[in-house]
């Protein structure tokens, strides 16, 4: 275990810049989620710190040592892959103790620590056969198998539930979250799928083209996002951008925001700007509705109790209460702060 | 009242489609046994001449009488026996190294990144052009002048290495995920470890392929055995040395030929039937993603 600091961290690809400035701190046994969408740098952070990946300009240190010109395996680090990258013509043991090996660690404290780790995992009966014989699910436990019998300073993990369907998926994140706290090592995790990262993370790292864009806990992103990106990005459905003269409040040039959620039908309320608009579009979830609405050449999203159900075609009063309501300055995306 | 509307029978689409397909299907079948026949006619005619006297392996049709006199006379008086072995001593050495060297190096071009690798790589495309009886006399003198002339290890020094199977190993390599190699160097492998433990097994199906290829080329050599070992030197002789022998100025001793032919071919089926199914993968995976 050990903290991870990126310092200055910039990697170029030819005229492309990857990752730019970037500086995150990483506390010794924090899971930190680096989130953002395709191209936005995460995967290469994440691969300059495995030592996959050159690094232009800057510096990582894993713990007090400054790591830029350490080989990838003398960096005590343990990464899972996307595509799991097992060795196919290994078994789950020997796929397991690879890494043992190569460390020369002795045949029986090899023997130990595969055998704990499939414990831990519940591999145990799965020791002999090779991937191909595995369904997803359990190919997936043993690429995190092989991180943990190296008892690493950390783990990295490269969008490692993106191969899984959905219910898997929920299943594991659960499991790895369990083993994390378990274990309490070090974890950089990337996805793009804000949920993942909103239910996973200590803390998030949103990134986009390259920049990091905020680092906080899930609740502040989700509360004080810093700019209209991060107030998008995170969150599902995403939070509604207008301008903030559409519904009575703030100055020129600034867009409010709202979560679909913060929407109420009907207008009146106190301390609440109105809405009048068309329903477009009513996605029934069961427990709530989404109703797509249409406020002349705006649109924007709420999520309601089902009842009273709405219907396409409809034209309804909505009302959004501005203590929930963020400011952001049109012009450069930030954050101004709380309308109210 | 309502108007009757005739019942219009509909035709039998799909009786009159199955038939299409039968006509369709036997003309397949009929021109592919045709093509087969093309290669499988000249090999009957070697089996059934290798049961023939000599005087009778100029007649059309079944031996009469059948004779295994052929048989005994290549695996007695001609030494076959010896010749198989040292087709099988040079055969299985230059297949493992020049497929070792070749995935060594395919693997180089495929992955490792150093100065001046594509000229490199060009070089040793461009020695593809060269053929072999260019070749011949400057490697003719080297032998000579390094004192390995009539021996195996001339014969295995000059295919050592081939840039075909270099080349095809390389295109190979470049079809492997990246992802394993870099879990590999994660899990503190160097570059050899990386090769031989990971990516030369995930190479299986290339390198079977390019075994039974290597193993057909080195069994059916007859120029540089020719030049090598044919002066006078029939401790060393191949299998296609051997069956040379029996062909004179004057007469051609037909059924031992042809007796010979089929013992040489026994080896490379068995090769071939062994490996087919990685050499089958191998060609497609290669071709297609390479």
């Amino acid at each position: 275990m050990a903290p991870i600091t990126f310092e200055h961290l910039t990697k170029r690809f030819d005229q492309t810049t990857a990752v730019d400035d970037l500086n995150i701190e990483v506390a010794d046994g924090e899971f930190l989620v680096l989130v953002g969408p395709s191209g936005c740098g995460k995967t290469t952070a994440l691969r300059m710190l495995a030592g996959l990946e050159d690094i232009t300009s800057g510096r990582i240190f894993i713990g007090d040592r400054v790591v830029n010109n350490v080989a990838p395996g003398a960096r005590d680090v343990a990464m899972v892959f996307q595509s799991y990258a097992l060795y196919p013509h290994m078994t789950v043991f020997d796929n397991l103790a690879f890494s043992l090996r190569n460390q020369k660690v002795r045949k029986a404290e090899i023997d130990r620590r595969v055998r704990q780790a499939a414990d831990v995992l519940e591999l145990g009966d799965f020791l002999k056969r090779k991937p191909r014989q595995l369904s997803g699910g359990q190919r997936q436990r043993v690429a995190l198998g092989r991180a943990i019998v190296r008892e690493p300073k950390a783990f990295l993990m490269d969008e490692p539930l993106s191969n899984l369907d959905a219910a898997l998926r929920v299943q594991t994140r659960a499991e790895i979250l369990r083993l994390q706290q378990r274990l309490g090592t070090t974890t950089i995790y990337v996805t793009h799928d804000q949920i993942e990262a909103m239910t996973m993370g200590d803390r998030i790292a949103v990134m986009n083209t390259g920049q990091l864009q905020q680092l906080g806990t899930p609740e502040e992103l989700y509360e004080h996002p810093a700019n209209t990106f991060v107030a998008r990005f995170i969150g599902s459905p995403a939070m509604n951008m207008l301008p903030s003269s559409v519904i009575g409040i703030g100055g020129t040039g600034q867009l409010a925001g709202f979560r679909p959620e913060h929407v109420r039908l009907g207008n009146g309320h106190a301390g609440s700007g109105s809405l009048d608009a068309a329903v477009e579009v009513v996605e029934y979830l069961g427990d709530e509705q989404l109703a797509h609405l249409r406020l002349g050449d705006h649109e924007i999203v709420v999520k309601l109790p089902v009842e009273p159900r709405l219907h396409a075609g409809e034209r309804e009063q909505f009302s959004v209460p501005f203590e929930k309501v963020l400011l952001f300055d049109e012009e450069s995306k930030q954050a101004v702060g709380p309308a109210a | 009242m309502t108007a009757q509307t005739p019942i219009v029978q509909a035709k039998p689409y799909i009786p009159g489609r199955a038939r299409s397909e039968v006509v369709r299907k036997v003309l397949l079948y009929a021109i592919m046994l045709a093509v087969a026949a093309v290669f499988f006619v000249p090999f009957l005619y070697t089996i059934v001449t290798a049961f023939k006297s000599i005087p009778d392996s100029v007649n059309v049709g079944l031996p009469h009488p059948w004779t295994t006199s052929a048989w005994h006379l290549v695996w007695t008086q001609y030494d076959f026996p010896t010749y198989i072995k040292n087709s099988l001593f040079l055969a299985a050495v230059v297949v493992s190294c020049n497929l070792f060297l070749s995935a060594l190096g395919g693997y180089a071009f495929a992955r490792l990144r150093f100065p001046g690798r594509e000229l490199l790589f060009l070089l040793v495309l461009g020695t593809l052009m060269v053929p072999d009886q260019l070749r011949l006399i400057p490697i003719f003198v080297m032998i000579v002048h390094w004192g390995l002339f009539g021996s195996f290890w001339s014969y295995i020094l000059i295919n050592l290495a081939s840039a075909v199977n270099l080349f095809f190993m390389r295109q190979y390599f470049l079809t492997i995920p990246r992802d394993f190699e870099e879990a590999a160097k994660l899990d503190g492998a160097g570059y050899f470890k990386t090769f031989w433990r990971v990516m030369l097994p995930l190479a299986l199906p290339a390198t079977a392929a390019l075994a039974i290829l290597q193993f057909q080329g080195v069994w059916n050599d007859f120029f540089w055995p020719l030049i090598l070992f044919g002066q006078g030197n029939p401790d060393h002789y191949t299998i296609q040395l051997g069956l040379a022998e029996l062909r004179f100025t004057y007469t051609t001793l037909w059924p031992e030929i042809a007796a010979g032919s089929i013992i040489a071919i026994i080896p490379v089926l068995i090769v071939f039937l062994a490996f087919q199914r990685f050499f089958v993968s191998g060609v497609v995976s290669a071709g297609v993603k390479g």
